[in-house]
């Protein structure tokens, strides 16, 4: 799938899920084979980074990199580093939101 | 207000213009309202209002009906920004409108924390002065991740859901919106999903946002929203150089695919 296709909504999901960490990977610039996806793509995660640190979950959470079909030490690599980097984190604030059982609690 | 009347009345008999989309009394209170050349003789009534009102969405209306009249519209300097987005994105087209600005009284400029109180074309009234206050986004910039992430669950937690922030928005214009797709936003429940609510919404006002403030007016909850789509905001001119409502001919980033190189940057 082509990195443009990867809403911005897809990756929100993903952290609204308990997602500790999200990576978006794509065609490098100027490889694309619908000639410009990964130009939006990089737009939309620098923003969307920028946005999770300002409500608290860091932008570390979220990577992009460019990774190419035949890069697949890269994306071993990438993938291994991002773990790591994740897992020093810890776990996604959002996993401890008591919202559902706050809001109904207080409905009763 | 008699300079704004005699703009009206002049454009109107002109033919200049098909209506005027302005504010009118309605015994104190000011209520929108189209002034045509078969209504001209309410121009007397018309007021600037002390509060704000968006007007350009009901224009995108009125224009949906009429695309080829020419409408006038009382416009505030935030009114503009919201039009030059609008024209953008094609809701309105800019042959077809013509604004008339006018300015805010100082309490309004300070209340807003206004960036830039001047609309092009004053007809009414005098510019008034900067009052530019980011120190909301500062302050919250200058927590650590934990306490921002606390500050916001409780102020989102707040929400109820009424969408008055996305329908008061100048520039919320789809027919169909994200917020009300099943998938994502399940119905009946308040408050909606912790962040991705909002977070949704903030990212749709990425290379948009104005920063009216009209949401934060309207929210009967009080949630900063103005301090997070300001960020918003912020964040699309620090990373593509693009202030909405500010730069008539500039294309908006996140519209087009784009040209250049990127880099992956932290």
């Amino acid at each position: 799938m082509c990195s443009a296709r990867v809403s911005p909504h897809f990756i929100i999901r993903a952290f609204q899920e308990g997602a500790d960490g999200v990576l978006v990977a794509g065609c490098h610039i100027g490889d694309c084979h619908y000639l410009k996806g990964n130009y939006i793509a990089i737009k939309r995660v620098a923003i969307l980074r920028d946005l999770i640190d300002f409500l608290g979950i860091s932008k570390e959470r979220l990577l992009l990199e460019w990774i190419a079909g035949s890069e697949g030490d890269k994306y071993a690599r990438v993938a291994d580093e991002f773990t790591e980097k994740v897992r020093s984190l810890g776990p996604s604030p959002i996993k401890r939101i008591p919202f559902r059982e706050k809001a109904v609690a207080m409905v009763r | 207000m008699e300079a704004l009347k005699n703009k009206v009345n002049e454009l109107l008999e002109s033919g200049g213009i098909a209506g005027f989309l302005g504010l009118r009394n309605f015994g104190s209170e000011p209520f929108p309202f189209l002034f045509t050349r078969d209504t001209a003789a309410e121009v007397e009534k018309i007021t600037t209002g002390a509060v704000r009102y968006p007007l350009s969405k009901i224009l995108i209306r009125i224009a949906a009906v009429y695309p080829d009249a020419i409408f006038g519209i009382m416009c505030r300097a935030c009114d503009e920004r919201a039009i030059i987005e609008l024209f953008k994105n094609t809701k309105l087209r800019s042959d077809k409108v013509i604004t008339i600005g006018i300015s805010c009284t100082d309490d309004l400029v300070q209340a807003c924390k206004c960036e830039n109180p001047q609309p092009s074309n004053l007809v009414s009234g005098e510019a008034g002065k900067k009052e530019f206050d980011r120190s909301d986004v500062q302050k919250i910039a200058s927590m650590t991740l934990e306490q921002r992430f606390d500050f916001w669950t409780e102020q989102l937690g707040k929400c109820i859901k009424c969408y008055g922030c996305r329908n008061i928005c100048p520039v919320c214009f789809c027919d169909v919106c994200t917020l009300e797709d099943q998938p994502l936003v399940k119905r009946g429940e308040i408050p909606p999903e912790l962040p991705s609510f909002h977070l949704t919404r903030a990212y749709h006002m990425a290379g948009r946002c104005v920063d009216c403030g009209l949401c934060e007016e309207a929210c009967p909850v009080d949630i900063p929203l103005r301090t997070l789509y300001r960020r918003v905001r912020e964040s699309v001119k620090e990373l593509l150089d693009y202030l909405p409502g500010e730069e008539r001919d500039k294309v908006p980033p996140i519209q087009v695919l784009g040209d250049g190189l990127f880099e992956i940057r932290d």
